[in-house]
Formats: C-alpha cells, sequence, structure tokens
C-alpha cells in the first residue's frame, strides 16, 4: 500500500516506516527535512500548508506534533493543520489514522492533552481512526523516553513521585504494529484505540526499570512529593517548566487509566514484557541466551566463565538460528552445579531434555576452546605421583556419584526445573 | 550445407587433451605423474570453490591451548563450524581447517546413504587434505587370481612411498606386515605411554600368551626428515588441527611439482556431471556452466562414491552393486601406571600399530594414538557420569589413557550401492553376520593382550562404528581379466565404456585391513604408467 506518514523521521515514525517498508508498503515521508533514502520524501511544515497527496495514497497516517509546544497560541495552528490533512486524505480517499496521546482530554491539564483532544473530535467526525497510545519506550534514546533515560543516566538518583502515578508503557515497535494492524485492515471506522499495558504501573516502577534493563546501573529511589513539583513550577515560570521537561512530567501525573484490553484484542497485539523491550535489541532475548550461556559455562568450567565465552555461546546459538534460551530458572542462575540434576540421560534423553542435551555439546565445546577451558579440560602439565592422581580420581566418582544419588531423590525438583522453561515459555 | 559441415570438422577435431583426470586426490595426482612425464597432454579437475583460508594454530598444541585466546577459531571455527558437526563420526570432520575438504561433497555428488557414513571430497587433494596418513603394501598372496602382475604393482608402490615420504623404518614384528622399510624414513619419536607399551611388549614377547599379535610401530606418510619443499614432523601436536610443516602427506601439495610439466593443466570448481561421448573420445560437463572438456581418455579418479556413480550413470547400470568397507572400531586403554604422566607435545598420528589373528580368513589392524592433541569433548560425552564430573576425571585420567582404532577386512561389510531412476546413488549400509561376533572376538583379545602390556581396555569404551565410518572404500567396479558389465578390465577401464578408466578404489578389487590408500594410489600409477606406453605407441 501506498502511505504518507508525517512526522516520519519522529521517534515513532522512524521505527514506523522502518516496519511499514519491511512489509513490502510503499512509504512517502511529509516531513520538513528531506528523508532517509529508501522513502519518498514530500515536504510538509506542520506550520505551512497541507501538502498535496500523492494519487494512489490509501493511508495518511498523522504523527508530527509541536512537541516543544513552545507557545499556547500553536495549539489552534495544530488543529487546523490536522484539518486541513483531513481534507487532503478525504480528497484522495485515503485513510486517516492520527496518533494522540493518552493524555487527550477535553478538560486535560496541559495544552497539550487538549490540543490532542480537539484534533481526536475532528478526526472521528471524518471516520478517521484515531490511536491513543501510552508510554512510548524502547528503541533509539528519542521522545520522551529519551529525556527519561538520559534523567536516568545522569542523576545518581530516581525521583518516585508520591503518590505515584501510573504509566501504561508500550514498546515503540508494538505501536508501529498496531498503526500499520490499523492500515491494513478494512473493518475500522471512527475508532479510538488505547494501546499501553493493561495493567499499569507506578511511574517509579518504570524509571527504575530503565535503570536496571536500559541503564544497566543501580540508582536510589527518592521519593519526591508531588507538591513539592508543583511550588517548582510556579517558581520557575510555565515557559522554563516547559524547557526542563516539567510540564511532560505533570502531563503524567494527572494520567486518567485507560482501558486497553480491548483494542489490543481487537487489533490482534500482544505487547512484550517491559524488562525485554528495555533491552536494546528490543527483544531481551540474547540477554537470557547470555544468562543460559553463564549459567552451562559455570556449570562445566566450575567458576564464572569468561565474557567473552559467554557471547560466544550466544552467537553460536544465534547462527544456529536459535534465539530463544531454554533456562529461565533463578535457582539454576543462581546455582549453576543444580544443573547436575539435569545433566543425566533420564531428563537429556527426552523429548523436553535434548535441547538442553544440544546446548550443553555447545557450551562444552565452546568452553574447552579457550585457555580458561583448557586449564579446567586439560590440566596443569606437571607431573603428579599416581597416587595423588588416583586420589583425586576417586574424589571425582565419589563426587559424581553423590550427585547421583541426589539426582534420584530430587527427580521432582529437576522435573520442575526443565517445567520452569516451559511455563516461562507459555507466559 | 555449410553449417553442417563446420559442425562436423568441429566434432573430428582432435580433442584437446589425451587424459582427463577426474579428481586430485591420492588416485588422481598418483595417475598424472607416468602420463605428464610421458608428454602426454593432461587435464586434472577437481569441483574445489574459492574457499577462504583457514586459521591454523601457529605455536605447538599444548602452548596455543594454555594461553591463545584465539584458539576456539582453528578448534571451533569462526563461523562455529564443529558445533554444527557435532554428531559427525570424527573428529577430522569437525576440525574447521578441514571444513571445506568434505563441504558439499555428498549434495554435489548426489550420493544418499542408509545406516552408511558416506563421506567424500570435491576438495583439491581430495580426502587425503584430512586422512590418518596409514600405508602399507599388500602382499603378493593378495594379490593372489587377480590380472595384475605383483612385480608392476611393487615398481608402483616404490614410486609413490619415495614421493610421498613414509616414515617408521624400523627392524620389528611389523616389518614384514607393512612391507615398507626399504623406501622409508625413521620413525618419529614415542611418547612417554606408547614406549612404556613397547617396552612391556618387548619384555614379554619370547614367551607372549597371544599367538597372532604383532606390535610394532606405525608407517605413516609423515616426515621424519625434510623431502622437498616439506619439513619434518617437530612434534607440535597439530596433527589433527593442521600441520604448519606439512610434514604429513596431503594430495594437494603435488599440484605445484605436476604444474611444472608443461602438459599438466588443472582446474577447479568444475562438478563433473555427466560423461558423454564424442566420435571416439570423451568430454565432461558441468551443470553449472556451459564448458565442455574433451580427451581421448577419461580416468576417474573422484573417489570410489562418486567415481562409481559417475561409470553406472553412463552405463545406465540400475542393478545393485557391492561395496566394500572396512568394519572399525575404537577404543580406550588406561596405563595405570603412567597416571600422572605430564601433557607432553607428541605426534598427534598413529605411533604403535598392531596386526591381530582372529580366524584363519580374518586378520584385524589397529593403531594407537595419543590423547593430547584431540578435543576431550570426544570422550566427556561418551562417560556415563555428568559432565561437569566427566571432565574432573578425565583431566587426571586421560593423561594415561591412549586411544585405538581397529579395522577388519572389507569382505566383513555387505554394503550395496544402487544408482537411482534420478542419477543419484543410494548406499545402504549392512554388515556381514559373522561381523558382531568377530568384534566381540576382537575386544576380547584385546583386552587380554593388552593387560598383559599393563593396559587396561576401559570397559563400555570399545565402540564399534557404523558402516562406512572407516572411510575406507573399495571395489564397486572391482578389476576382473574378463570383466563384464559392472566390472573393469586389468587397467581399470570399465567394461562398456572403452577409453573411460577408473583408477581410485573404486576398482580395487578387494579391501584387507590394512589401510588401502597406498595401494590405490600405487594401482593409479601402475595403470597410468600402462596407458602412457599405449598411448606413447599409439601416436607413434
Amino acid at each position: 500500500m501506498k502511505l504518507v506518514v508525517t512526522g516520519a523521521t519522529g521517534y515513532i515514525g522512524q521505527r514506523l516506516s522502518a516496519l511499514a517498508a519491511a512489509r513490502g508498503h510503499e512509504v512517502i515521508c511529509a516531513t520538513r527535512q528531506p528523508c532517509p533514502t529508501p522513502y519518498a520524501w514530500l515536504p510538509y511544515d506542520l506550520r505551512g500548508p497541507a501538502p498535496e497527496c500523492p494519487v494512489g495514497t490509501q493511508a495518511l497516517i498523522h504523527l508530527a506534533a509541536d512537541t516543544a509546544g513552545t507557545a499556547h497560541s500553536g495549539a489552534d495552528d495544530e488543529v487546523r493543520a490536522a484539518q486541513a490533512l483531513l481534507r487532503c486524505a478525504e480528497q484522495g480517499s485515503a485513510k486517516f489514522i492520527f496518533i494522540s496521546s493518552q493524555t487527550a482530554e477535553a478538560t486535560a491539564t496541559g495544552a497539550y492533552g487538549r490540543t490532542k483532544w480537539r484534533i481526536e473530535q475532528h478526526v472521528l467526525a471524518a471516520f478517521g481512526t484515531v490511536i491513543r497510545p501510552g508510554q512510548v519506550y524502547g528503541g533509539p534514546e528519542r521522545g520522551l523516553f529519551g529525556l527519561l533515560c538520559r534523567l536516568v543516566r545522569r542523576s545518581p538518583f530516581i525521583p518516585i513521585l508520591m503518590p505515584a502515578p501510573c504509566v501504561q508503557p508500550i514498546h515503540v515497535d508494538d505501536l508501529a504494529a498496531a498503526i500499520l494492524a490499523v492500515v491494513e485492515r478494512d473493518d475500522i471506522h471512527a475508532e479510538i484505540f488505547n494501546l499501553g499495558a493493561v495493567q499499569p504501573i507506578a511511574f517509579g516502577h518504570f524509571m527504575m526499570s530503565i535503570a536496571t534493563h536500559r541503564v544497566r546501573a543501580a540508582r536510589l529511589p527518592i521519593p519526591v512529593p508531588v507538591g513539592l513539583l508543583r511550588l517548582m513550577r510556579r517558581s520557575v515560570g510555565l515557559s522554563l517548566s516547559t524547557k526542563l521537561g516539567l510540564e511532560r512530567i505533570f502531563s503524567l501525573i494527572h494520567l486518567p487509566p485507560m482501558d486497553s484490553e480491548r483494542s489490543l484484542q481487537k487489533l490482534g497485539i500482544q505487547l512484550r514484557v517491559l524488562a525485554h523491550g528495555l533491552h536494546r535489541s528490543g527483544h531481551g532475548q540474547r540477554r537470557g541466551l547470555l544468562q543460559e550461556a553463564a549459567v552451562l559455562l559455570h556449570y562445566l568450567l566450575k567458576r564464572p566463565p569468561q565474557r567473552s565465552l559467554v557471547s560466544r555461546y550466544a552467537r553460536a546459538l544465534e547462527g544456529a538460528g536459535k534465539t530463544r534460551p531454554v533456562i529461565h530458572s533463578r535457582l539454576l542462575m543462581g546455582w549453576p552445579i543444580l544443573l547436575t540434576l539435569l545433566d543425566n540421560p533420564g531428563v537429556l534423553r527426552k523429548p523436553n531434555g535434548q535441547e538442553l542435551a544440544w546446548r550443553l555439546q555447545v557450551a562444552l565445546g565452546i568452553a574447552e576452546a579457550s585457555p580458561q577451558g583448557a586449564q579446567v579440560f586439560l590440566g596443569v602439565q606437571q607431573s603428579r605421583s599416581p597416587v595423588a592422581t588416583l586420589v583425586a580420581l576417586g574424589l571425582s566418582a565419589v563426587k559424581a556419584l553423590a550427585w547421583k544419588t541426589v539426582a534420584l531423590l530430587g527427580r521432582p525438583v529437576a522435573r520442575r526445573l526443565l517445567l520452569g522453561s516451559e511455563t516461562h515459555r507459555e507466559a | 550445407m555449410p553449417g553442417g559441415c563446420c559442425l562436423e570438422a568441429k566434432l573430428t577435431v582432435k580433442p584437446e587433451f589425451d587424459v582427463i583426470i577426474v579428481g586430485s586426490g591420492p588416485a588422481g595426482t598418483s595417475a598424472a605423474y607416468p602420463l605428464v612425464k610421458a608428454g602426454l597432454k593432461v587435464l586434472m579437475v577437481d569441483a574445489q570453490a574459492d574457499t577462504s583460508p583457514s586459521v591454523l594454530p601457529t605455536r605447538p598444541f599444548l602452548s596455543a591451548r594454555a594461553d591463545d585466546a584465539h584458539q576456539w577459531k582453528w578448534m571451533i571455527g569462526e563461523n562455529f563450524h564443529a558445533l554444527n558437526q557435532l554428531d559427525a563420526v570424527s573428529p577430522k570432520l569437525k576440525t574447521p581447517t578441514h571444513a571445506h575438504v568434505f563441504e558439499g561433497f555428498s549434495a554435489g555428488n548426489r550420493i544418499e546413504t542408509d545406516n552408511f557414513v558416506g563421506i567424500g571430497s570435491l576438495a583439491t587433494g581430495g580426502l587425503s587434505n584430512a586422512w590418518g596418513c596409514g600405508v602399507a603394501t599388500l602382499g603378493t598372496s593378495d594379490f593372489a587370481g587377480l590380472p595384475i602382475d605383483y612385480a608392476e604393482m611393487q615398481t608402483s608402490y616404490e614410486t609413490v612411498a619415495r614421493r610421498i615420504g613414509i616414515s617408521g623404518r624400523i627392524d620389528d614384528d611389523l616389518s614384514s606386515y607393512f612391507g615398507l622399510d626399504e623406501w622409508s624414513q625413521p620413525p618419529l619419536p614415542l611418547d612417554a605411554l606408547h614406549q612404556r607399551l613397547l617396552e612391556q611388549y618387548n619384555r614379554r614377547r619370547p614367551g607372549f600368551p597371544a599367538p597372532g599379535f604383532r606390535l610394532g610401530r606405525s608407517r605413516v606418510a609423515v616426515l621424519s626428515q625434510p623431502l622437498d619443499e616439506r619439513k619434518a614432523c617437530d612434534l607440535s601436536g597439530n596433527c589433527l588441527w593442521g600441520c604448519h610443516n606439512q610434514a604429513l602427506y596431503s594430495a594437494s601439495q603435488e599440484l605445484r611439482k605436476l604444474k611444472q610439466y608443461p602438459g599438466f593443466r588443472h582446474t577447479q570448481d568444475f562438478l563433473v556431471e555427466d560423461l558423454l561421448e564424442q566420435d571416439g573420445s570423451w568430454a565432461i560437463a558441468d551443470h553449472r556452466s556451459a564448458l565442455r572438456l574433451r580427451g581421448t581418455r577419461l580416468l576417474l579418479a573422484a573417489g570410489t562414491l562418486a567415481s562409481t556413480r559417475l561409470a553406472l550413470k553412463r552405463l545406465n547400470h540400475s542393478a545393485p552393486i557391492p561395496l566394500l568397507s572396512s568394519p572399525t572400531a575404537a577404543f580406550l586403554l588406561w596405563l595405570p601406571k603412567m597416571l600422572g604422566t605430564p601433557r607432553a607435545s607428541t605426534f598427534g598420528l598413529g605411533q604403535l600399530s598392531f596386526a591381530l589373528e582372529l580366524t584363519a580368513a580374518a586378520t584385524a589392524f589397529g593403531s594407537t594414538f595419543s590423547t593430547t592433541g584431540l578435543p576431550m569433548t570426544e570422550f566427556v560425552s561418551r562417560i556415563p557420569l555428568s559432565k561437569r564430573y566427566s571432565i574432573e576425571l578425565l583431566k587426571n585420567l586421560l593423561s594415561a589413557c591412549v586411544v585405538g582404532n581397529i579395522f577388519l577386512p572389507g569382505h566383513l561389510s555387505n554394503n550395496t550401492a544402487v544408482l537411482r531412476p534420478d542419477g543419484s546413488l543410494r548406499i545402504s549400509g549392512q554388515v556381514h553376520p559373522e561381523l558382531p561376533g568377530l568384534m566381540k572376538t576382537a575386544e576380547a583379545k584385546l583386552r587380554r593382550i593388552y593387560w598383559k602390556m599393563g593396559a587396561l581396555l576401559m570397559p563400555m569404551s570399545f565402540t564399534v562404528g557404523r558402516p562406512g565410518a572407516d572411510i575406507h572404500y573399495a571395489g564397486t567396479l572391482p578389476m576382473h581379466l574378463t570383466p563384464r558389465i559392472g566390472q573393469t578390465d586389468r587397467l581399470g577401464e570399465v567394461a562398456g565404456l572403452p577409453g573411460v578408466h577408473i583408477v581410485d578404489g573404486a576398482c580395487l578389487p578387494s579391501l584387507t585391513e590394512k589401510s588401502h590408500t597406498l595401494t590405490l594410489m600405487a594401482n593409479a600409477d601402475r595403470i597410468a604408467r600402462s596407458l602412457a606406453t599405449t598411448i606413447g605407441n599409439q601416436t607413434a
């Protein structure tokens, strides 16, 4: 399909364009600046007149917004610009999809939310579709997500607002997929879709998740009463508070929870887990593989493996087309030696153990082919008395037999260690 | 018609080559020498595609293992080659250095197998890039009833042996069994474990209670003294991973020498799919290019499996034919007295060999190897303990162990090869009904004999390989005095295809327990000598 996207170079627009192009759509970017080469460019400025819709355009996705929020007077211009775009779509009988905001409300505290609400009314009247995303995150650090990441990176503290406002996060790629789902379906008219996690989470929790999964640093949570922020806003004045991003934080504080379950269901979109989405890869699968590598290699080498071995394991698995870990058990991650319970033919020859058996072999090969592995596998190259060696052999045999007994007795536990992975996969 | 006349003129023009050799392995290169020396125009083709150079260890094995952070590149490969071949029958098949040797053979030559390990090579130098370097001559009695003059064979054995460089010359119990000492270099030094085994054997020999068991140095195509540009083995222990001295013989080393003859041409990346007869000469064709190359005679040396398919396809012969292979097994020997021996750099291929009479009709042959240069992963999975403790156990145990292999004569295999209507070759692996019993006998005898020598054949370690795991294939189109369809004459000329000769393992009429590489090379040399004379007389 031929799609015109305003704001195509923005945080969401960029990911949407890439996904649409990957699915075989023709993307035309309606932006101020020329866009990157694979897409056609249609010069367009929110403050200028609406562009001429190219012939054959089947959908117009309106993402562009005045996020700088420089002046309240810009609101009317933004509404007028949207109306012009609506007319342009109507003339070409193209679908119109407007990306609004969770804050859109007639009586919203922020001008941003009120402007979005006004545009929504025009879109719905013209049988267009409105999408209200929750807290968009993931991918490149841009938009509000970028601001929050930078904040967490710079500050050793994370403000935990009291009382806690809630957000409903959605990964930018999940949002792009949802928008495309609307584009590709014919049975959607004059509807509002609320897109975000079904269960709202505290904003502080969201920030702490950024610290843990994105920035990968420990941050101290500091409670900040909302009243204090209000005081600050009043003292610095509206324009400075907008520049500091305080206004956007205030729009969060007044966020009403939205019902997203029905919308997600209708579009057939399943949101990814926050921890995975925050990971740079966008899915956290590699992280799972790295954790699995650490468990398997630690188990074989009897000490924490070198980092290079861990990442080599992940690359080997990815090379074999296996992107999902099979070890999920927290117990195993903490105590890799417990893998002894699973490393026996009784488990590994069963259908659900074969994958683990293969991965153990891969880890074995990778563990051996390293200086660290050479020490463990070949031993020191010095002569030892036969008696001492015999004692060492006996000890190994005793340990192995002891674990074998434990494995026999602990069969139900072992099954749970493996089954833990089963339930996780379904979740 | 002018067009027709030109076409005819083209067809009757003399082919550009006197002989085309398909394959550049041990057989192909051995056949090439007598022909190019006689001044004939010879084209050799193989199907090696462009391959990026692989990483070789640059230092001795143990020192590289100790601190080379990049050792995974030659142990596993940057594309994780070894991890994608976990089920391979031999560690050689997993080594990244050898990846290009085995790659694409079955698909390219359309070999399908059932209960059979079908290995071959498209690479320049063929399987000799990754062989165990075992060599032996066959005795007069092995040629009894065959249309081959043993004196001719003897000359060829000598020529080939001197050319490829063999070490192991020593007066021991296997001297006559190998029959190579006259043309060989001195043996390579033994490691501590093999020294002890040999001492024990020699000490007990006068009253050795096991008749029919002979132990001696392995004779291997590995240099103990420099030869041409190749250097002698320096005991780096990298035999499996890639020898930087080129001490191990590979037919690929011959190409540079062959190219010095003006009549010799070598073409790579040419996968022969069809043999076409044109006006009394033969052309080979590769489906991927329009190129056709024409020669008066065609020598098939593509490896037993590939040569067999090409000949059967041209003959359109779809009846099942026998395929010989040597039933094989592997085992682990423990020398308890040697516990605590430090790991030391040593030669990685056969150090001691044995011949063991099983019955009046069947002798077994085998060799023992150091465990040092092998990946330990191979052993870990065979121990019935969890891997963590298998590693711990083997770390202390393996430096006092040697691994052994054993081969039985080809008549104990019962494989068949069939050309299928779609042009593929289907190989079904079977063994002779007597084989399981003989393997049991061999295991019991070896256990008893080695025990006398102070070594314990580890329980459960004696593992019989699947049919074909030996990669000693032969006898599909055997030489015969009066060949029928599906056989070849004494010069390997295929009955029904005049001018097409088979010069690799496929034409060997029998397969003994001994390594057959040297025999098939000598046979190729013998056939080519004869052809050089014939063609020379014809042109004169």
